[in-house]
Protein backbone atom coordinates (compact mmCIF):
# COMPACT_ATOMS: atom_id res chain seq x y z
CA UNK A 1 0.00 0.00 0.00
CA UNK A 2 2.69 2.24 0.93
CA UNK A 3 4.99 1.53 -2.52
CA UNK A 4 1.56 2.06 -3.93
CA UNK A 5 1.16 5.91 -2.87
CA UNK A 6 4.66 6.50 -3.49
CA UNK A 7 4.48 5.14 -7.12
CA UNK A 8 1.20 7.24 -7.71
CA UNK A 9 2.79 10.51 -6.09
CA UNK A 10 5.89 9.95 -7.84
CA UNK A 11 3.77 9.61 -11.71
CA UNK A 12 2.08 12.67 -10.71
CA UNK A 13 5.18 14.59 -10.23
CA UNK A 14 6.36 13.30 -13.63
CA UNK A 15 3.39 13.95 -15.89
CA UNK A 16 3.50 17.41 -14.00
CA UNK A 17 7.26 17.57 -15.25
CA UNK A 18 6.31 17.32 -18.33
CA UNK A 19 3.88 20.06 -18.63
CA UNK A 20 4.55 23.23 -20.42
CA UNK A 21 3.12 26.55 -20.46
CA UNK A 22 2.48 30.02 -22.38
CA UNK A 23 5.16 32.85 -21.15
CA UNK A 24 4.48 36.44 -22.26
CA UNK A 25 6.06 39.64 -21.96
CA UNK A 26 4.45 42.93 -23.30
CA UNK A 27 4.68 46.37 -23.30
CA UNK A 28 3.48 48.18 -20.29
CA UNK A 29 3.13 51.39 -21.67
CA UNK A 30 0.60 51.09 -24.22
CA UNK A 31 0.73 53.12 -27.62
CA UNK A 32 -2.74 52.40 -28.95
CA UNK A 33 -5.93 53.55 -27.39
CA UNK A 34 -8.30 50.66 -26.91
CA UNK A 35 -12.17 50.73 -27.03
CA UNK A 36 -13.18 48.08 -24.42
CA UNK A 37 -16.26 46.81 -24.85
CA UNK A 38 -18.76 45.96 -21.74
CA UNK A 39 -20.16 42.13 -21.93
CA UNK A 40 -22.56 40.46 -20.07
CA UNK A 41 -22.31 36.52 -19.01
CA UNK A 42 -24.33 33.79 -19.09
CA UNK A 43 -22.58 30.68 -17.43
CA UNK A 44 -24.42 27.62 -17.79
CA UNK A 45 -20.87 25.36 -17.60
CA UNK A 46 -19.19 26.67 -14.53
CA UNK A 47 -15.95 24.14 -15.43
CA UNK A 48 -15.78 25.45 -18.84
CA UNK A 49 -15.32 28.94 -17.68
CA UNK A 50 -12.67 27.90 -15.09
CA UNK A 51 -10.47 26.23 -17.52
CA UNK A 52 -10.98 28.67 -20.75
CA UNK A 53 -12.75 31.47 -20.66
CA UNK A 54 -12.98 35.39 -22.38
CA UNK A 55 -10.95 38.07 -20.48
CA UNK A 56 -11.13 41.07 -22.94
CA UNK A 57 -13.08 42.59 -26.21
CA UNK A 58 -12.12 45.39 -27.60
CA UNK A 59 -13.39 47.12 -31.10
CA UNK A 60 -12.94 49.09 -34.02
CA UNK A 61 -14.86 49.87 -37.10
CA UNK A 62 -13.64 49.54 -40.29
CA UNK A 63 -13.78 52.79 -43.11
CA UNK A 64 -17.33 50.34 -44.51
CA UNK A 65 -19.34 50.08 -41.56
CA UNK A 66 -18.25 46.83 -40.34
CA UNK A 67 -17.72 46.53 -36.97
CA UNK A 68 -14.55 44.23 -35.58
CA UNK A 69 -14.21 42.75 -32.21
CA UNK A 70 -11.10 41.48 -30.88
CA UNK A 71 -11.64 38.79 -28.64
CA UNK A 72 -8.89 37.95 -25.71
CA UNK A 73 -9.09 34.02 -24.38
CA UNK A 74 -7.24 32.88 -21.39
CA UNK A 75 -6.67 29.04 -20.62
CA UNK A 76 -6.66 29.24 -16.79
CA UNK A 77 -5.02 25.68 -16.58
CA UNK A 78 -1.76 24.21 -16.72
CA UNK A 79 -2.66 21.77 -19.74
CA UNK A 80 -3.29 22.41 -23.30
CA UNK A 81 -7.33 23.08 -23.55
CA UNK A 82 -9.59 22.67 -26.42
CA UNK A 83 -12.74 24.74 -27.22
CA UNK A 84 -15.42 25.24 -29.39
CA UNK A 85 -16.31 29.20 -30.35
CA UNK A 86 -19.33 30.31 -32.64
CA UNK A 87 -20.20 34.21 -32.68
CA UNK A 88 -23.55 35.34 -33.62
CA UNK A 89 -23.66 39.00 -35.19
CA UNK A 90 -27.39 40.88 -34.77
CA UNK A 91 -28.79 44.24 -36.38
CA UNK A 92 -30.36 47.62 -34.47
CA UNK A 93 -33.52 45.92 -34.42
CA UNK A 94 -31.72 42.95 -32.44
CA UNK A 95 -32.14 40.28 -35.39
CA UNK A 96 -29.74 37.85 -35.99
CA UNK A 97 -27.86 38.69 -39.03
CA UNK A 98 -26.93 35.08 -41.00
CA UNK A 99 -23.90 34.03 -42.30
CA UNK A 100 -22.85 31.29 -44.73
CA UNK A 101 -19.43 30.43 -43.11
CA UNK A 102 -18.41 31.37 -39.92
CA UNK A 103 -20.26 28.23 -37.74
CA UNK A 104 -18.32 26.64 -34.58
CA UNK A 105 -14.31 26.84 -34.80
CA UNK A 106 -12.44 24.68 -32.69
CA UNK A 107 -9.83 26.60 -30.96
CA UNK A 108 -6.64 25.10 -29.27
CA UNK A 109 -5.16 27.00 -26.54
CA UNK A 110 -1.79 26.13 -24.99
CA UNK A 111 -1.72 26.02 -21.47
CA UNK A 112 -1.85 29.27 -19.73
CA UNK A 113 -1.92 31.03 -22.81
CA UNK A 114 -4.12 33.97 -23.85
CA UNK A 115 -4.69 34.83 -27.39
CA UNK A 116 -6.60 37.35 -29.60
CA UNK A 117 -8.86 36.39 -32.12
CA UNK A 118 -10.72 39.21 -34.55
CA UNK A 119 -14.51 38.84 -35.78
CA UNK A 120 -15.44 40.65 -38.11
CA UNK A 121 -19.70 41.38 -38.56
CA UNK A 122 -20.65 39.94 -41.47
CA UNK A 123 -22.66 43.12 -43.21
CA UNK A 124 -21.80 46.58 -41.68
CA UNK A 125 -25.86 46.63 -40.32
CA UNK A 126 -24.62 43.90 -37.80
CA UNK A 127 -23.86 46.07 -34.84
CA UNK A 128 -24.16 43.82 -32.02
CA UNK A 129 -22.59 39.95 -31.35
CA UNK A 130 -23.13 37.35 -28.57
CA UNK A 131 -19.75 34.49 -28.13
CA UNK A 132 -20.42 31.30 -27.51
CA UNK A 133 -17.83 28.67 -26.21
CA UNK A 134 -18.20 24.64 -25.60
CA UNK A 135 -16.03 22.67 -24.80
CA UNK A 136 -14.66 20.01 -27.19
CA UNK A 137 -13.32 16.70 -26.28
CA UNK A 138 -11.26 16.28 -29.47
CA UNK A 139 -8.10 17.64 -28.68
CA UNK A 140 -6.22 16.96 -31.67
CA UNK A 141 -7.41 19.50 -34.04
CA UNK A 142 -5.81 22.67 -33.73
CA UNK A 143 -6.45 25.96 -35.76
CA UNK A 144 -3.85 28.77 -36.37
CA UNK A 145 -5.41 32.20 -36.79
CA UNK B 1 -43.44 -17.45 -15.41
CA UNK B 2 -41.26 -16.31 -13.02
CA UNK B 3 -37.88 -16.81 -14.72
CA UNK B 4 -39.13 -15.94 -18.21
CA UNK B 5 -40.50 -11.93 -16.80
CA UNK B 6 -36.44 -11.50 -15.89
CA UNK B 7 -35.15 -13.08 -18.86
CA UNK B 8 -37.25 -11.58 -21.18
CA UNK B 9 -36.84 -7.88 -19.17
CA UNK B 10 -32.97 -8.57 -19.95
CA UNK B 11 -32.96 -9.36 -23.64
CA UNK B 12 -35.13 -5.97 -23.98
CA UNK B 13 -32.25 -4.01 -21.88
CA UNK B 14 -29.74 -5.67 -24.48
CA UNK B 15 -31.43 -5.34 -27.09
CA UNK B 16 -32.11 -1.30 -26.61
CA UNK B 17 -28.20 -1.10 -25.70
CA UNK B 18 -27.10 -2.31 -29.10
CA UNK B 19 -30.03 -0.09 -31.22
CA UNK B 20 -28.87 2.79 -32.41
CA UNK B 21 -30.71 5.60 -34.06
CA UNK B 22 -29.97 8.55 -36.56
CA UNK B 23 -29.93 11.69 -34.51
CA UNK B 24 -30.15 15.26 -35.82
CA UNK B 25 -26.51 17.20 -34.75
CA UNK B 26 -25.27 20.99 -35.62
CA UNK B 27 -23.45 20.83 -38.63
CA UNK B 28 -19.71 21.32 -37.74
CA UNK B 29 -20.26 21.62 -34.53
CA UNK B 30 -18.97 19.93 -31.64
CA UNK B 31 -20.60 16.40 -32.05
CA UNK B 32 -19.91 16.63 -36.14
CA UNK B 33 -17.86 13.92 -37.11
CA UNK B 34 -13.90 15.17 -36.81
CA UNK B 35 -11.37 12.97 -39.13
CA UNK B 36 -7.99 12.89 -39.41
CA UNK B 37 -8.25 14.92 -42.91
CA UNK B 38 -10.15 18.84 -43.20
CA UNK B 39 -13.61 18.20 -43.08
CA UNK B 40 -15.93 20.86 -45.53
CA UNK B 41 -17.04 22.28 -42.64
CA UNK B 42 -13.46 23.52 -41.76
CA UNK B 43 -13.15 25.19 -45.21
CA UNK B 44 -16.32 26.72 -45.22
CA UNK B 45 -15.86 28.21 -41.54
CA UNK B 46 -12.50 29.25 -41.91
CA UNK B 47 -13.56 30.74 -45.58
CA UNK B 48 -16.48 32.78 -44.00
CA UNK B 49 -14.15 34.22 -41.20
CA UNK B 50 -11.16 35.16 -44.05
CA UNK B 51 -14.02 36.65 -46.53
CA UNK B 52 -14.93 39.16 -43.77
CA UNK B 53 -11.45 40.34 -43.05
CA UNK B 54 -11.20 41.34 -46.62
CA UNK B 55 -14.05 43.14 -47.15
CA UNK B 56 -12.40 45.69 -44.62
CA UNK B 57 -9.31 45.74 -46.00
CA UNK B 58 -8.57 49.41 -47.20
CA UNK B 59 -8.49 48.33 -50.87
CA UNK B 60 -12.25 47.13 -51.08
CA UNK B 61 -13.60 49.39 -47.83
CA UNK B 62 -12.43 52.60 -49.57
CA UNK B 63 -13.31 51.86 -52.97
CA UNK B 64 -16.85 52.91 -52.83
CA UNK B 65 -15.35 56.54 -51.73
CA UNK B 66 -12.91 56.75 -54.58
CA UNK B 67 -14.76 55.56 -57.19
CA UNK B 68 -18.46 56.29 -56.56
CA UNK B 69 -19.49 52.84 -56.48
CA UNK B 70 -19.63 49.16 -55.21
CA UNK B 71 -16.45 47.36 -56.30
CA UNK B 72 -17.21 44.41 -58.29
CA UNK B 73 -15.29 41.01 -57.41
CA UNK B 74 -14.94 37.79 -60.11
CA UNK B 75 -14.92 34.95 -57.39
CA UNK B 76 -12.18 32.64 -59.55
CA UNK B 77 -10.81 29.09 -58.62
CA UNK B 78 -9.64 27.52 -55.67
CA UNK B 79 -6.95 25.49 -56.39
CA UNK B 80 -6.82 22.28 -54.39
CA UNK B 81 -3.29 21.45 -54.34
CA UNK B 82 -3.30 18.72 -51.20
CA UNK B 83 -4.83 15.24 -50.82
CA UNK B 84 -7.56 15.96 -49.55
CA UNK B 85 -11.52 15.47 -51.71
CA UNK B 86 -13.32 17.96 -51.08
CA UNK B 87 -16.30 20.06 -52.64
CA UNK B 88 -14.62 23.27 -53.72
CA UNK B 89 -18.13 24.37 -55.24
CA UNK B 90 -19.59 24.51 -51.93
CA UNK B 91 -16.51 26.08 -50.51
CA UNK B 92 -16.79 28.97 -53.63
CA UNK B 93 -20.27 29.33 -53.16
CA UNK B 94 -20.11 29.99 -49.14
CA UNK B 95 -17.60 32.73 -50.19
CA UNK B 96 -20.39 34.25 -52.88
CA UNK B 97 -22.97 33.94 -50.64
CA UNK B 98 -20.95 36.07 -47.61
CA UNK B 99 -19.97 38.16 -50.21
CA UNK B 100 -23.14 39.22 -51.76
CA UNK B 101 -25.21 38.89 -48.71
CA UNK B 102 -22.50 41.81 -46.92
CA UNK B 103 -23.86 44.30 -49.00
CA UNK B 104 -21.06 45.84 -49.97
CA UNK B 105 -19.53 44.05 -52.85
CA UNK B 106 -20.94 43.09 -56.51
CA UNK B 107 -20.50 39.32 -57.55
CA UNK B 108 -19.65 38.01 -61.00
CA UNK B 109 -18.71 34.56 -60.83
CA UNK B 110 -21.02 32.28 -60.05
CA UNK B 111 -18.92 28.75 -59.13
CA UNK B 112 -15.29 29.29 -58.71
CA UNK B 113 -15.20 25.62 -58.41
CA UNK B 114 -15.87 25.11 -61.90
CA UNK B 115 -13.22 23.74 -64.57
CA UNK B 116 -14.61 25.32 -67.35
CA UNK B 117 -14.96 29.09 -65.79
CA UNK B 118 -12.01 30.47 -67.37
CA UNK B 119 -12.22 33.91 -64.88
CA UNK B 120 -8.76 34.56 -64.44
CA UNK B 121 -7.57 34.40 -68.10
CA UNK B 122 -10.51 36.54 -68.92
CA UNK B 123 -10.03 39.13 -66.27
CA UNK B 124 -6.11 39.61 -66.80
CA UNK B 125 -5.92 39.63 -70.85
CA UNK B 126 -9.15 41.00 -70.63
CA UNK B 127 -10.65 38.35 -73.11
CA UNK B 128 -14.59 38.39 -73.53
CA UNK B 129 -14.88 34.64 -72.77
CA UNK B 130 -16.92 35.89 -69.87
CA UNK B 131 -17.92 38.56 -67.80
CA UNK B 132 -14.54 38.80 -65.76
CA UNK B 133 -13.00 41.25 -67.66
CA UNK B 134 -15.76 43.56 -66.02
CA UNK B 135 -14.01 43.38 -62.15
CA UNK B 136 -12.50 45.19 -60.08
CA UNK B 137 -11.01 42.64 -58.04
CA UNK B 138 -10.50 39.07 -58.64
CA UNK B 139 -10.49 36.57 -55.82
CA UNK B 140 -8.64 33.41 -55.92
CA UNK B 141 -7.28 30.86 -53.62
CA UNK B 142 -5.66 27.41 -52.88
CA UNK B 143 -5.34 24.51 -50.54
CA UNK B 144 -2.26 23.12 -50.11
CA UNK B 145 -0.84 20.49 -47.15
CA UNK B 146 2.39 19.63 -45.23
CA UNK B 147 2.76 16.11 -43.61
CA UNK B 148 5.11 14.87 -40.78
CA UNK B 149 5.26 12.37 -38.98
CA UNK B 150 7.48 11.38 -35.99
CA UNK B 151 6.83 7.78 -34.36
CA UNK B 152 3.68 6.94 -33.82
CA UNK B 153 2.20 10.21 -34.60
CA UNK B 154 1.34 11.75 -37.52
CA UNK B 155 0.27 15.43 -38.09
CA UNK B 156 -0.99 16.93 -41.49
CA UNK B 157 -1.04 20.70 -41.32
CA UNK B 158 -3.40 22.09 -44.35
CA UNK B 159 -3.25 25.65 -45.54
CA UNK B 160 -6.00 27.64 -47.01
CA UNK B 161 -4.99 30.77 -48.79
CA UNK B 162 -7.04 33.13 -50.36
CA UNK B 163 -5.58 36.18 -52.42
CA UNK B 164 -7.44 39.07 -54.24
CA UNK B 165 -6.01 40.75 -57.15
CA UNK B 166 -6.38 44.23 -58.74
CA UNK B 167 -6.85 45.08 -62.37
CA UNK B 168 -2.91 46.55 -62.59
CA UNK B 169 -2.57 42.61 -61.54
CA UNK B 170 -1.24 43.48 -58.01
CA UNK B 171 -2.13 41.77 -55.06
CA UNK B 172 -4.38 44.22 -52.62
CA UNK B 173 -4.95 41.59 -49.57
CA UNK B 174 -3.68 37.61 -48.78
CA UNK B 175 -4.67 35.26 -45.99
CA UNK B 176 -3.42 32.50 -45.20
CA UNK B 177 -5.05 30.20 -42.33
CA UNK B 178 -3.39 26.74 -41.26
CA UNK B 179 -5.48 23.73 -39.79
CA UNK B 180 -3.45 21.04 -38.46
CA UNK B 181 -4.46 17.87 -37.11
CA UNK B 182 -2.57 15.16 -35.47
CA UNK B 183 -3.22 11.69 -34.43
CA UNK B 184 -1.48 9.08 -32.35
CA UNK B 185 -1.86 5.64 -33.40
CA UNK B 186 -2.19 2.62 -31.41
CA UNK B 187 -0.28 -0.29 -32.48
CA UNK B 188 0.84 0.27 -35.77
CA UNK B 189 2.03 3.56 -36.76
CA UNK B 190 0.83 4.63 -40.81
Amino acid sequence: MKYGIILAAAAVLLTAGCRTSVNTVESADKAGIIQPVRDKRVMTDSSLAKRVNVTAIVERTAANGFRQIQVQYTNFRNSDQTVFVSVEWFDANGMRVTTAGGGWMQQHFMARESRHIVYTAPTPEAKDFMIKLIENPNYEYRMFN
Amino acid sequence: MKKTIPLVFAAAVLLSGCATSPTRIQAGGPTAVTTMGVDLADFKNTAGEMVKEMLVHPSVAGFRAQNGRLPVVAVGKIINRSDINVDLGQIAGRINEDLLNSGTVEILAQDAGAATANARDAFENDRKINSADKADFYLEGQIMVLEAKEGKTKEKNYTFQLRLNDRTLRTRWQRSVDIGKQKRTGGIAW
